[in-house]
This record gives structure tokens, sequence and C-alpha cells, in this order.
């Protein structure tokens, strides 16, 4: 895949060169990638990932469907969590879609049960972090067309994902796939792709 | 040359008022100093509004891009890329106005910014409405992304400065002065008009003053060159007159007494003649038009002209035979007479005289006209004199030698009898002066003779006399008892009213016109003739304007001086025919 990157002069207009990928050539925020960081004590490089999980959240658009019915806005996190209580304390008092946010770890679960499935889990933002090292840790199965904001981080956990979290240059930030995203009835905000390193357009 | 009578030309008259009535009151300075005031406060207010609207539109235009910069920066401002920030940022800096923008995070705390020199930004921001503090304007927006706030935006503008404003404003402000400055000068300048208007009605005015008192100091002078003419020739009759009567009184000579007579009688003559003509210049003087031969009449004036004009002078008439003119023969003569007068004193070594004459076709416009010329060939008249030789009492004689009224009556002469009078002069050549009268159509009366005294007998017939007169009374009187009637007298009308009252026995009434009293001679007739309607009434007066209005009513009338004869044959007329 060829990513060819141009700046457009202008900030706030970004031109998108024909079915290619625009680098968004920002340097994210000053956070220097550290060692990977224990699931008690959480590095400041996850502090910014958990809180960019939670902003993230603006810029998409979940069709009715994922909402429908929900007193909750529930962001479900499969595998290790890498956040521990500083996602909790992100998002506490906030809200999504005028919800309250419920944050929902769900181990290693399957995305069956993510998806809203027989369990009755339904979550609308599913981190997916890594797994056991057993081969059958596939937490985006059955979340095909399932209104799931699917979020990975390139540096620990499984492929694929929407949003993919990427360090680059010691800064924290983020690809993005938008073919999956609109294929599963999500829309995001052509800011938050504006900033994005890759966009994936398929 | 051709002289019409001038008519006088009123040299002012009301001028009209500079604007319409009720403009022109209220066209005051004081008016239009609260115009032009009006006019500036007007502006100034104007001025004031808009610059609030321009105020106002700034507010609202920075508030925009405050949003519009929120909304650009929500995505790097919520995931940190200050880069990405600080160009959105700094793309504002195109805009000189803005003085500064910044972008702070949710909790308010500086992000990224940038500022001109001479401003710096705060290090927190709370949103706040719009606030203008001096020439600044600083107004914040929230950045928020659904319903998330992101952070704040912060932008100071810089207003309009006073040099650019007042720039702005120079164009209407100038406009305006201009109008003030535009109403003062017309406030100015109108009220110096009235000023000038007013003066110069007051010029006019007194100036009427000044020629109504020079026309009446002329008037006087000429009264007095009359006065002294007139007196002279007056006292040269009256001479005539008290000598031959101081004469008759010393001798017994039928013959010489017979001399005297006729010179007393010619000197009476004259001197009737004189106050004829006085009241021909005054144009007081009824004229008597009738249809005459001009050849006839002027050839009879032969022997009058040789004798008045002396040796030296030689008199030619040649006029055609059927030339009728219809005016007052007497008048004529006396024109032709002071025409041929002047002549003579215009040839003091003698010379000649032609009078000619001949009809002059007329139009379908215009009568046809006889032109009657007298020419001479003496010193001829001055051009600039032309103009003045028919005013009265101008004259150029001495003091008793002329009285200025002979060409003046040539000139009422003329105009009364429906003519004109022609000049034409060359100094040191001679002067001739035409009479250019309508031509008559019709038969001559045969030239009046004095009846050779047919005195008819009175037949002791009684007559009222009233005149207020002692001396005409008496006269009057003899008159009466000489052709035989009896007449008695009454001083005033009232007087002769009281003794008609006691007996009404008299044949007829004979009055003066102007007397003292209540009544004046045409009251006393009406009177008469309403209480004793078979009295006949004759009325007579030496006063032209007196006897006109008498003949306008149809009152038999004797014209004073009158002769015996002339007496006689108006009472036989009145009375004469019923005995």
């Amino acid at each position: 895949m060829a990513y060819v990157a141009r700046r457009s002069p202008k900030p706030g207009r970004l031109r998108w060169s024909g079915g290619g990928l625009v680098w968004a050539g920002a340097a994210l925020a000053t956070v220097l990638v550290g060692a990977p960081a224990s699931a008690s004590t959480p590095s400041l490089e996850q502090a910014v990932k958990a809180s960019y999980l939670f902003k993230f959240a603006p810029f998409i658009t979940w069709p009715d469907r994922a909402l429908a019915g929900s007193k909750v806005f529930t962001i479900c996190l499969s595998g290790d969590d890498p956040f521990g209580a500083v996602l909790d304390d992100v998002v506490r008092g906030q809200r999504i879609a005028r919800l309250p946010i419920v944050v929902r770890r769900l181990g290693a679960a399957t995305g069956g049960i993510a998806a809203g499935g027989a369990g009755r889990i339904s979550c609308q933002m599913l981190f997916a972090g890594r797994g056991p090292q057993a081969g059958d840790y596939a937490p985006f199965a059955d979340l095909d067309g399932q209104p799931v904001l699917t979020v990975t981080d390139a540096g620990a956990g499984p492929p694929g994902g929407m949003i993919r979290f990427v360090t680059q240059a010691g800064r924290i930030r983020f690809q993005i796939d938008d073919g999956a995203a609109r294929a599963n009835g999500l829309v995001i905000s052509s800011k938050l792709l504006g900033l994005a390193v890759s966009v994936g357009r398929q | 040359m051709k002289i019409a009578p001038s008519t006088p030309s009123p040299i002012s008259g009301e001028t009209g008022p500079l604007l319409p009535g009720a403009l022109a009151r209220i066209a005051t300075p004081l008016t239009m100093v609260l115009v032009a005031l009006c006019l500036l406060v007007s502006g100034l207010a104007l001025a004031l509004h808009n610059d609030r609207t321009v105020k106002a539109e700034k507010v609202r235009q920075a508030s925009v891009q405050a949003q519009i910069l929120a909304s650009s920066v929500v995505a790097p401002l919520a995931f940190d890329d200050s880069v990405a920030l600080q160009e959105y940022l700094n793309a504002l800096r195109a805009n000189p106005e803005i003085l500064a923008a910044g972008a702070y995070d949710a909790q308010g705390r500086f992000v990224a910014g940038y500022t001109l020199v001479g401003t710096n930004l705060p290090d927190r921001v709370r949103p706040f409405a719009p606030v203008i503090a001096g020439r600044d304007l600083t107004v914040t927006a929230r950045v928020t992304q659904g319903d998330t706030a992101v952070g704040i935006v912060y932008l100071r503008v810089s207003l309009e400065s006073w040099p650019r404003r007042a720039a702005r404003y120079l164009g209407v402000a100038a406009l305006i002065i201009m109008a003030c400055l535009l109403v003062a000068v017309l406030g100015i300048s109108y009220a110096s008009l009235r000023t000038a208007h007013t003066s110069l009605r007051e010029e006019i005015a007194s100036r009427e003053k000044v020629e109504e008192a020079l026309r009446q100091s002329q008037k006087l002078e000429a009264m007095g060159q009359l006065t002294g003419g007139v007196a002279h020739d007056f006292n040269n009759l009256l001479m005539v007159a008290t000598s031959g009567l101081d004469l008759m009184e010393r001798t017994t000579d039928p013959e010489k007494i017979e001399r005297l007579k006729a010179g007393i009688r010619q000197a009476v003559d004259r001197g009737a003649k004189l106050t004829q003509q006085l009241l021909t210049f005054a144009r007081r003087s009824p004229l008597h038009p009738e249809v005459i031969n001009l050849r006839e009449r002027l050839t009879g004036m032969d022997a009058l002209l040789e004798r008045s004009l002396g040796e030296g002078v030689t008199v030619d008439v040649h006029i055609p035979a059927e030339l009728w003119v219809e005016v007052d023969p007497s008048q004529l003569e006396v024109a032709v007479l002071n025409i041929a007068l002047n002549a003579r004193d215009a040839m003091p070594k003698g010379g000649f005289i032609r009078i000619r004459a001949k009809g002059l076709p007329g139009s379908k416009t215009e009568r046809e006209k006889v032109r009657l010329s007298i020419a001479d060939n003496g010193t001829g008249i001055a051009p600039e004199m032309l103009s003045q030789i028919f005013e009265p009492f101008f004259t150029t004689k001495g003091v008793g030698r002329g009285t200025g009224l002979g060409l003046s009556q040539v000139y009422g002469f003329a105009k009364s009898s429906g003519g004109e009078i022609e000049v034409e002069s060359t100094p040191g050549e001679g002067t001739t002066i035409s009479l250019v009268i309508p031509r008559a159509t019709g038969v001559a009366v045969p030239l009046a003779v004095d009846p050779a005294v047919p005195l008819k007998a009175g037949a002791n017939r009684r007559i009222l006399l009233v005149e207020d007169d002692d001396t005409v009374a008496e006269m009057v009187g003899e008159m009466l008892g000489e052709l035989g009637y009896e007449s008695e007298r009454a001083e005033t009308a009232d007087a002769a009213l009281v003794r008609l009252e006691e007996k009404a026995d008299f044949e007829m009434l004979l009055s003066d016109m102007v007397m003292p009293g209540t009544l004046n001679g045409i009251d006393l007739v009406h009177r008469v003739a309403e209480r004793w309607p078979r009295l006949p009434a004759m009325l007579m007066t030496g006063y032209s304007a007196a006897a006109a209005s008498a003949a306008s009513e149809g009152i038999p009338l004797l014209v004073k001086p009158y002769t015996i004869q002339q007496l006689s044959a108006e009472l036989e007329v009145l009375i004469g025919g019923g005995r």
C-alpha cells in the first residue's frame, strides 16, 4: 500500500490526493515512548492513549441502531488492560452522545460478546489489547457490519482495528481505516481524518 | 424732429419682496444659523450612529472569525497536535487587525497562539462575552466537538484607529461642513440683500420727496417768471388804459376821445387775449373747433402779421385753395402768430417768413392730414434746446420780453386739435416749425362778424343779477340798463334765494359761478330750476373749468370777459323770443 502525503498550504483544508492516503504530518503530543508498561502502573503513553480513546468519540457518528435503547455508552476493553484506572479517571463524569460512559473489561472474551450477543454485552467502542499467547484470540470476530468502533495499538495487540495507535518520532499518533468504519456504519469526522497519520479507504 | 409729450416715467415703484411672503418672513440669519446647526448636529448623530453600527459589525465579524477558528482547531486541540494548531492560528496573521490569537485546552490552559508586537496572551482563559477595551476588541469561542468541550480560542482584534475612522468620516464631514457654510453664506447674503433692499426703498422714497420738492420749486420759479412777464405786459396795458382815461377827462375833442377809446379798447382786448392764452397753455380753455378753410383764414391774417412783425420781416404766404381743417380758428391764429413772433425774434436783422401748407395723404390707419409750416431764416435753435422750446415758461428772451408761453400755446393747440408739431432747425440757417393737423372735409362756417351793435331793447324786463364782485356787478348792471333791462343785484347765491323767496318777480336769473357762501352758481341754478321752473337762468364765468361743467349740464353760459353785444345776443336768445 502506497501512502502519498501532501500538505495543503492552508491548514484546515487538507486535500486528499486521489485514492492515496495522506500523511497528516503533525507531530503529536510530546509523549516519549517509554518501556512497555505493566498493567498495574500505566505509563504516560498509556495515559495519553486512554485520553485519546475518550476523545475519539465526539468525532465519530454512530448509527442510530448502535445507541438505540442504550442507557450508557460502553467502552469495552478486551485482552490485557493497558490503562488500568487511568481510563476510568478520564471518563469519569463525562458523557458521550449525552450518555454516561461505562468501561467494561472483557478479558480474552471473543467479539461476539462485544457485539451484544447472547451475553447481552453491547459495546460502542472496543479497544483490543494484547491477547493470550494462544492463537484463538480474535476480538473482532463476528463484528463485521456491527457499529462498534474498534481501536488497537500497533505496538501491542492484535492487527486490524478502525483506529490504530502508532508511535512516530516518539509521539503517539494514529492511523484510521475509514473504509472499515464506513463498512460498519460509522462516520468519522474529516477533522479526525485530517489528523491521522494515514487513512485507509477501501 | 417730432416732439411728443414726455410721459412721466416713474423712477421708483413698489418693488416686490425678494422671496414669497411666508418664506421671506422665516428666512432670517437666525434661522439660517439654526438650520446650519441642525445640519451639524444631525451629521454628528449620523456619524456616531454609524460608528456604533460599525463597532457592532466588528464584534460580529470577530465572533464569527473566532467560531471558525474554534471549529478548525478542534481536532488539533483535542489530540495535542500543536504544530497543526499553530498553523491554523498563524493563518490569521494575514489579517493585520488580529493582534493576538490563542488556543486553550478544556481547562483553559494556554496551548498555542501568537501575538503581534505590543500585546500578549493570557495564560488562562475562561469563555466571556466580547469586550471592548480601548481600541482592542477581545472575543472568545468555545471549541467543542459534538457535546464535548475541547477548549477555547481567544482573539484580540484591533478596532479602527482614530485616524482611520476620521479618514472614513472625512468625506461626509467635509460635505456637512460645506453645506453648513453654504447655508450660512446664503443666510448672510440674504440678510445683506434685504438690508440693501430696504435701504434702496428708503433711498427711492427720499428721492421721490426730493423730486417732489424740486418740482414744487420749479413751479414756483416758473410762477415767478410768469408773474414777471405777465405783470409787465399787463402794466403796459394798464398804462394805456389809465393814460387814455386821464386824457379823455382833459379833452372835449370828440375825435380825440374816439381815438383814446379805441386805444383803451385795444389794450383791454390784448389783456383779454393774454389771459385767454394763459388758460390755453394751462389747457383749461375749451376749444371751439370749426371747420375752416386754411387759405381764407391765414390770408386774413396778413395785415395782423405784418403789423406784429414790424419792418424788415417779409411774410410770404402760399396756401393751396382746398385745404380744410377743423380747429379753433382763433387759437390757430394765435398759434401762427406765436410761431411768427418767435421767428421774428430769431431774426434781429430782418429776414423772411414763409408760410406754406400742403395736404398729406392718409392711409388705412391714419387720417389725411395737413402740414402747415412756418419757416424763417433766422439764427436757428441749438439742438440741446430743441426738446425744451415747447415747455411752458421756457424762454431765451429777457424778463419782460417773453412769457415763455408762446410756443407752449402752439404745442397745447396742436395736441388739443389732434395734431403734432415738427421742428427742423439748423443753427445759423433757420428754423421750420410745422403743425400737422387732421384734414377736414365739409363746409366752412362763414367768418363770424361782430354784430354792428344790433342792440335789442330790454323792454324793462327785470333780471336778478348775482355777482360778488362790486365792480363787475356795477358794470354788468350798467350794460343791462343800457340794453333796456331792469336789474337787481344779489351778492351771493344764498342772498339771491332769499330775495326770490320774498317775491319771484324776475324774468330771468344771471349769475356768476364762483362766489362766497354755501352755494355756487350751478347750485343756485339747480335750486331755481326746482323751485321756480319757469324762471330761466344763465351763468357767467371767466374760469374755464367751471364753464366746462356748466356746459356739460346744458346751462346757458356767458364767458367773461364779454362785450355788450354778446350780452345782448345771449339775453335775446334766452328770453327775447318770449315777448
